[in-house]
């Protein structure tokens, strides 16, 4: 005979097991179309810069990295200023789907793996066009040799967490509203001792590279609603 | 009011199976599974978490006949109050994915299963197979980092630190290895020692099985099991930065993908076996299990 028990724990079971399937949300919100990609929309020459493809410079990529599963393309380039020869290093990385333990990760965490303390993390209300502003992380990343200051964003979804708990809160928030949303991180940084100098470099570069991207594909960057602003102020 | 009605809850048949139960169980187990899969048992931080659900199953059914002849049903109040917070976990893990909510959901539920089953003295009784079975759990992978990063660069500093004092061109930043012209990375750069869980479990089903009659003995063997962790995780540092320079790029990356897991759970059981074959003296006689 079965307990009447294990038939009421068994059934609270099942039905636990049916309300999570019901409740997980399966519908993919890309803001990078199908078939494009990152690279087709960022110019490797405008104005004084010239770029060439680097691979990321502390990181080794190796098939099974973590990076060539966490994204699904990264874009590293060296620009170089043809005037002044200031070097701007650039990182975009796009991943598909953000889940649990394949979503962004943050240079605060990443850097010091790769020897490097951090002398300064803050976060930054970014300037990216007239009036349109974007949350972003300033860092100054010191290592034996050199010393290198960073300013990065990251875009899930429509949301721009500036730090971890602010990621996991996001991803929640759409996992209530029933989407898987992308995930996109842009990094921007200098080797130079001077930070100061090379915040201000760094601070007018990116509104001059994203007004290079066409208007209609700015939101896989900036998140739509920026994008718009972005395109009307320019207008 | 809490009193446990004795007359309804001795069981007649004492099977210990319930087809209810498995069921439940498998409905619950089987998208977690499945998620669980997809994302962390393919990485060297969860690694083994396969590994200890099964062998955590076997070491309770090894216990099935004491559990059938002693096993009393547990309070009906207690397996509610445990289970309904339970499911609840479970679910908004399941369904927003936050893994490491949903595994603990079902750790409990299965645990409130057993104690319906067997009560809690069986519970007490089994503690170290239920500390084991945690170890399925995925810690949150912050946390993880947080505890495993510095431990990562104190791996690195040590395997190059003696390896320098042997007078060979070795040197590191960060995690990041250089030996001779050669570069490479102490498990990924943006994760922690992740292999460290991996490490202590299975350190801890070798001290279960080969277990004393002290309980003493057997946490000291346990907490043991984490520097064991981090020494055999130098050794392999050190080996790969051996063959890097003596055989080559090419036979030490093979290495480290075909062998490296294997080697650095090898070492780690060597190791725990060692030092309790130098202290087993200390302990009380070794105790047969029924």
């Amino acid at each position: 005979m079965i307990a009447r028990r294990e038939v009421l724990i068994g059934a609270a079971c099942v039905l636990s097991s049916g309300t999570a399937l019901a409740l997980k949300p399966r519908r993919k919100v890309s803001l990078l179309p199908p078939g494009s990609k990152l690279s087709d929309f960022l110019p490797r020459k405008f104005d004084q810069w010239d770029s060439r493809d680097v691979s990321d410079l502390y990181a080794p990529e190796t098939a099974d990295s973590l990076a060539a599963r966490l994204y699904g393309e990264t874009v590293a380039r060296l620009y170089s200023d043809r005037r002044s020869g200031a070097q701007i290093m650039m990182l975009m990385a796009h991943g598909d789907s953000q889940s649990n333990e394949l979503q962004l990760h943050r240079p605060e965490v990443c850097y010091p793996a790769f020897g490097f303390s951090l002398t300064a993390s803050a976060p930054l209300e970014l300037q990216i066009g007239k009036g349109v502003m974007l949350p972003a992380r300033r860092l100054v990343a010191q290592s034996s040799q050199q010393r290198q200051a960073l300013v990065y964003w990251t875009r899930l979804g429509e949301y721009f967490p500036v730090n971890v708990t602010e990621q996991r809160l996001n991803r929640l928030d759409a996992a209530m509203h029933r989407y898987i949303p992308d995930g996109l991180l842009a990094r921007f940084s200098m080797a130079e001792s001077d930070t100061t100098g090379a915040f201000k470099e760094i601070s007018t570069f990116i509104p001059a590279l994203l007004a290079q991207i066409p208007g209609d594909r700015l939101n896989v960057f900036v998140g739509t609603a920026r994008a718009q602003q972005f395109v009307r102020a320019g207008s | 009011m809490v009193g446990v009605d004795q007359a309804a809850t001795v069981r007649s048949n004492g099977a210990g199976f319930s087809w209810p139960l498995v069921i439940g169980l498998a409905a619950l187990g089987v998208p977690a599974a499945l998620t669980l899969g997809s994302e962390i048992w393919s990485s060297d931080a969860g690694a083994h978490g396969p590994l200890v659900i099964a062998t955590g199953i076997w070491l309770l059914w090894r216990q099935r006949s004491e559990l059938q002849a002693h096993g009393h049903p547990g309070n009906i109040w207690i397996v509610c109050s445990a289970l309904v917070p339970a499911l609840g976990m479970y679910i908004a893990g399941e369904a927003f994915d936050f893994i490491t909510l949903e595994a603990l959901g079902l750790y409990i539920v299965a645990g409130a299963m057993f104690y319906s089953l067997f009560g809690a003295r069986q519970i007490v009784r089994n503690w170290f197979i239920f500390v084991y079975l945690l170890f399925a759990v995925p810690p949150p992978r912050s946390w993880l980092d947080m505890v495993t990063f510095p431990l990562k660069q104190f791996v690195s500093n040590l395997a190059t630190g003696i390896l320098q004092l042997c007078g060979l061109p070795v040197s590191h930043q960060g995690v990041v290895l250089y030996a001779a012209q050669y570069q490479f990375l102490v498990e990924d750069a943006c994760s922690g020692l992740n292999s460290i869980i991996g490490l202590i479990a299975i350190s801890l089903l070798y001290i279960y099985l080969a277990r004393r009659s002290s309980w003493r003995y057997t946490v000291f063997l346990a907490i043991l099991s984490i520097p064991v962790a981090i020494i055999a995780n130098v050794i392999r540092i050190m080996v790969l930065i051996l063959l890097t320079l003596w055989a080559g790029d090419d036979v030490a990356q093979g290495f480290m993908h075909f062998a490296a897991g294997i080697v650095l759970f090898a070492i780690a059981l060597g190791l725990i076996f060692l030092i309790d074959f130098a202290l087993a003296p200390l302990s009380s006689s070794k105790r047969e299990f029924a």
